[in-house]
């Protein structure tokens, strides 16, 4: 039973099929709050306060076969709301106060005990609206056009902060603290196999 | 196309969003730059961790359970369709009183259409109208007064100002002296002083 279908029961009063569609669109939802907030805890409750606000909205969902694009759309502005909340808009100036603050010796360096945390430590460090448009794009396969519409900011803009954002990630990965433990320098010489490897310093 | 030029536009390339041409000419400048070439692989790489990085931690189990929990304490889905029958209803309604002042119009229409006819023609006396002068105002030939269940407003003459100074001479009754009452012992009731 295809999503509009489902739709259909759930307004005829049929919480099942809600069920099922929580259930078919829950991993990608959450892949892409947690590539937007960069918290698990904080993710899981954006999907799920995304999916009440999208079962109290059903009645006005006029889609055909949109249901996904509906339900992203849901999930970005209220992890948007939430980052809002938290003021976690950071301009490039706060950003390399930031960093700058971060900037520690080798042995100062938090230990990150594996690559997948030292990608999430470098977006998390990125600001969130360079991060929301860089996870809307890689992650959701969206076109500049869709993601400005979503974000309601210019094509050019979301251009810019693609860009800017992909830069920020090679410089962010390429520095000492994000790699793991065992591949720094004074580490074994033993080569691992990271995603970001192949990174230029 | 230079370095820079090329470097400022390299996320459009890798994402698709640039022209047919502007894509030949990237594409001919990094066969022959290994420094944009090397910057494009960088910034896939970083495209790779950042799938790595959303694809690397699975939705909770609980979170369907944690939805489905929560849904009784939302209003039911239903709702707007109440919202809508309201909007309908009160539509409806809008459609019932346009419809009952257009009849009623039409009523007046017709009626004043009927005494035009039953007089005649031509001018029409319209007693019904009040006139600051107590006479019969002159209807002119092609309008018809509107007589009907809002009753008769043809347009008289403006009310005088409370302000104006009071007009006297013409045909303007002077007022007469309001009788006065007085008791004369023996009868039952009242005469009055000056009466007939």
């Amino acid at each position: 039973m295809n999503d509009d279908a489902l739709v259909a029961e759930c307004l005829r009063g049929d919480e099942d099929a809600f069920r099922v569609l929580v259930d078919r669109h829950r991993p990608r939802l959450h892949s892409l709050a947690l590539g937007i907030l960069q918290d698990a805890d904080q993710a899981s409750d954006a999907v799920q306060d995304a999916f009440l606000k999208a079962y109290s909205s059903l009645p006005e969902y006029r889609g055909r076969g949109v249901f996904p694009a509906w339900m992203r759309r849901i999930l970005v502005n209220h992890c948007l709301s939430l980052l809002r909340q938290r003021h976690r808009y950071l301009s490039l100036e706060d950003l390399d106060q930031e960093m700058a603050a971060n900037d520690r010796g080798p042995e100062e360096q938090v230990v990150v005990d594996s690559e997948m945390d030292g990608i999430r430590r470098a977006m998390n460090r990125l600001p969130a609206h360079y991060r929301t448009a860089l996870v809307l794009r890689v992650v959701e396969q969206l076109s500049y056009k869709e993601i400005a519409q979503m974000l309601a900011v210019p094509e050019s803009t979301i251009e810019t902060w693609i860009h800017r954002g992909r830069l920020r990630m090679r410089q962010l990965l390429a520095q000492p603290g994000s790699r793991p433990a065992h591949e720094r320098p004074l580490g074994s010489a033993k080569p691992v196999a990271t995603p970001f490897r192949g990174l230029r310093l | 196309m230079t370095c820079d030029d090329f470097q400022y536009r390299i996320s459009a390339y890798m994402d698709g969003e640039m022209s047919s041409w502007s894509r030949w000419k990237v594409q001919t400048h990094l066969r022959f730059c290994p420094d944009c070439a090397g910057m494009l692989k960088d910034l896939s790489e970083v495209d790779n961790c950042i799938m790595a990085s959303a694809d690397s931690q699975q939705a909770p189990d609980y979170l369907t359970a944690a939805v489905m929990h929560r849904l009784p304490a939302m209003p039911p889905a239903s709702r707007p369709r109440q919202l809508r029958l309201t909007f309908a209803a009160g539509m409806a309604l809008l459609a019932m009183n346009v419809a009952g002042v257009g009849g009623a119009y039409w009523w007046g229409f017709t009626r004043g259409a009927e005494v035009t006819q039953a007089q005649g023609g031509g001018a029409v006396v319209n007693s019904s109208a009040p006139t600051s002068t107590g006479a019969s105002s002159v209807v002119p030939v092609g309008i018809t007064p509107r007589i009907g269940v809002l009753g008769s407003y043809w347009p008289t003459a403006p009310a005088p100002s409370v302000f104006a100074p009071p007009q006297h001479g013409g045909n303007t009754v002077k007022p007469q002296p309001k009788p006065k009452a007085r008791f004369v012992p023996g009868q039952s009731q009242l005469q009055l002083q000056g009466a007939q």
